[in-house]
């Protein structure tokens, strides 16, 4: 019965797409109604599949024959377990909250651009539940790529901004790079294996000899760090803030950023059998969680100090992965899509209002929007993990996994993340909703429709329980990953005094202004520029771009102008040679033409002559 | 005299008739050259007929002296034509087929 209700749950968005985009497009609000009940139908479906897979673990699955050869069969289908219902669910819920709100949010827009926003909206969710309940990698590939399609539709919704075009086009090149290694690794182990089925799959990897396996897990990695984000392939998500906010809270922030993680957790027993493969992902989560969050400090746009946060978050789950504790990871990821889908939205709600992105612009804004604020708050005590919010349970649990690993080097790295995210959190709560109004616009500002405000409460709630739901979702994915060692009571306290540090340090700075900002700025000025341009991030990755890839391009194009054009050009050339030559017997003189025929046929005499 | 002998004398017109046609410039030398191959083909249908003694060698040359008529009259009509329209009778300056 769970395959059933997943099944329904994942097909009604696709049924939505289809409607809205063959019939409804033109009319935005009524294709914005079908997307939205689309949407809560798989909600609902996606509870009851979760109750059932709760009743029974499974797993469930539901498939049918898609490709038949003589040599292979593949078979499409979904495969519903613990991880991929909880993972459903989130999914749903966020991308129900972000539809619902989005209908305030963009209303401005013209019909037609609604529809078509909502057709990608329902494309999105249709392609994220595809790639959740993926029973083979190869359908899992075919939806990682629906979905990164979808991002980049909706990063450059608003294509006539050329930043917004160029930032769709940042983000779809930078994942490809890394869904290049996604593909090889794919092909790779089904070359070792023989299987793309994912029970096949992880039945038979911890089998393979440690460097087929290291090798083929470090290019399923390479994927995963381009969907989620890792170092060095980053550097599309603080640009994909160009795009509308809502589609940062569901596509850059709860959902698809997380698939990468999610792909590593779903194929976590492959990757739990090469101890290199988990030490890179640890490596690369930890230093990344550390690098981001340093970047969110100087940050002025609010969407960009979430975006970077995100970036950072995401190398929490990662390490968590990679320290070897999925459910850690796995439950960092559930609940950091709420509290960050959360924060998006209200971030969102303040743009709305105050129609700027910059925090310099913003100022007092917690009593012009009151629920706004207050559930802004919630998502940054949950994002800075103060208890009793959710972040606070899955980020000791991390970072307890991090502690007890064989390596401390990413448990430091983790806890310095701990103090930063408290500070720039802070840093914006300070300066967006407190003290007096920085610009005009912020006077006007006043609290967002009900459409924008029921999301927030709603998600503002799953960001203050998710946290408890810590042992039923641990009981449920398994203890398959026990953590060993000791419980370590003073962790908590240790990350817990760093966030309040940050919190206090942030106030000192930003909110009773005890601090300079601009005189620490001056004094630590090369670190500060070096943090504001990114590390020179996208300066490398340009200069790589201009540099070798347009290289080789130019190369390949010299080839094909020279080499295989210059060959077919030499053949017309010759030809037209050869006939310019032969044109000059053509005299047009009868007489000549017999002279021809004369010497032939005394030729052909002789010869008839000869043979007799 | 033999047959050989006649054979050597339409061996002989047939070549002078190729020799006038590939190089006589007026039309209507060519067409006298012509004339010569169909007589050396005639000549030869009598002389074989007589070496076979059979009637209808000498009789076939009797139709190809009628069809050589037509065949006059059809290429005056051309030459005539032609000198309407383009004012020469040369042969090696009509040419229009020229590549």
């Amino acid at each position: 019965m769970a395959g059933i209700y997943a099944l329904i749950s994942f097909l009604s968005p696709f049924i939505a797409f289809i409607i809205i985009g063959l019939l409804t497009r033109r009319w935005g609000k009524f294709s914005a109604g079908i997307s939205i009940l689309a949407v809560l139908n798989s909600l609902l479906f996606s509870v009851l599949a979760f109750f059932q897979v709760k009743a029974n673990p499974g797993p469930h699955f539901v498939e049918w024959l898609w490709l038949s050869q003589k040599i292979f069969t593949f078979k499409f289908g979904i495969w519903v377990d613990p991880l991929s219902s909880a993972m459903l669910f989130v999914v749903a819920l966020v991308a129900s909250m972000v539809q619902i709100y989005s209908l305030g949010y963009i209303s401005d827009e013209t019909p037609p651009s609604l529809g078509r926003y909502y057709a990608y909206h329902s494309l999105f969710t249709f392609s994220m539940m595809g790639l959740v309940l993926a029973k083979n990698v190869l359908e899992l590939f075919v939806f990682w790529e629906l979905v990164g399609l979808c991002s980049y539709l909706l990063i450059g919704f608003w294509y006539y901004k050329p930043t917004a075009a160029k930032a769709a086009v940042k983000a779809f090149w930078t994942t490809k790079l890394g869904d290049v290694g996604f593909m090889l690794g794919l092909l790779y182990l089904y070359k070792h294996t023989g299987s793309f089925e994912l029970n096949d799959l992880l039945a038979k990897a911890p089998a393979l000899s440690s460097g087929v396996l290291t090798t083929g897990a470090l290019m399923l990695f390479a994927g995963a760090m381009g969907k989620s984000a890792q170092f060095p392939l980053h550097i599309w998500l603080p640009d994909a803030m160009e795009g509308p906010t809502p589609v940062s809270a569901l596509i850059h922030a709860a959902t698809m950023v997380a698939a990468g993680v999610y792909m590593v957790a779903r194929l976590f027993p492959l990757f739990a059998a090469s101890k290199v493969a988990l030490w890179v992902i640890a490596i690369i989560g930890a230093f990344t969680a550390f690098l981001a969050a340093t970047m969110a400090i100087v940050q002025e746009d609010i969407k960009r100090v979430l975006a970077y946060s995100t970036i950072s978050q995401l190398g929490y789950m990662m390490a968590g992965l990679g320290v070897g504790n999925m459910n850690a990871g796995f439950f960092h990821l559930f609940t950091h899509a709420y509290f960050k889908a959360l924060l998006f939205l209200c971030a969102g709600a303040v743009i709305h209002a105050v129609h700027s992105n910059s925090i310099w612009d913003m100022g007092g804004l917690l009593k012009r929007m009151p629920i706004t604020g207050i559930s802004f708050l919630i998502g940054l005590l949950a994002l800075a993990g103060f208890p009793p919010f959710s972040g606070f349970f899955s980020k000791e649990e991390i970072l307890h996994a991090a502690y007890t690993a064989e390596f401390k080097l990413p448990f430091y790295f983790l806890v310095a993340g701990v103090f930063l995210t408290a500070f720039y959190m802070a840093r914006v709560f300070f300066v967006a909703f407190l003290g007096k109004e920085r610009k005009e616009s912020a006077k006007h500002a006043h609290e967002a429709p009900p459409s924008m405000t029921i999301p927030l409460i709603i998600l503002s709630v799953f960001s203050i329980i998710a946290g408890f739901y810590k042992s039923g979702l641990y009981k449920l994915l398994g203890e398959h990953h026990e953590i060993h060692g000791a419980s370590l009571p003073f962790l908590p306290l240790v990350s817990l005094g760093l966030a309040i540090f940050g919190f206090i340090l942030a106030y000192l700075y930003y909110g009773s202004e005890t601090f300079s900002a601009e005189k620490t700025t001056k004094r630590v000025f090369p670190v500060y520029n070096l943090i504001y341009q990114k590390y020179y991030m996208d300066h490398i990755a340009e200069w790589i771009y201009s540099k070798i890839a347009l290289g080789l391009a130019f190369l390949a194009s010299w080839w094909d102008r020279h080499i295989v054009d210059g060959a077919v050009n030499w053949v017309t050339y010759t030809t037209g040679r050869i006939g310019k030559g032969l044109r000059t017997i053509q005299t047009g003189v009868i007489q000549d033409y017999l002279v021809y025929i004369a010497i032939a046929f005394i030729i052909i005499g002789f010869i008839v002559f000869q043979i007799f | 005299m033999g047959v050989k002998a006649i054979l050597i004398l339409s061996a002989f017109m047939f070549s002078l008739g190729v020799f006038g046609i590939l190089t006589r410039r007026s039309a209507l030398g060519i067409l006298i050259a012509l004339e010569l191959i169909f007589n050396a083909a005639n000549l030869n249908f009598a002389a074989f007929g007589r070496m076979f003694g059979k009637v209808e060698g000498s009789i076939f040359p009797l139709f190809g002296i009628a069809i050589t008529v037509c065949e006059v009259v059809l290429g005056f009509a051309i030459i005539f034509y032609l000198y309407r329209v383009r004012k020469t009778t040369k042969a090696d300056e009509i040419d229009i087929l020229k590549g």
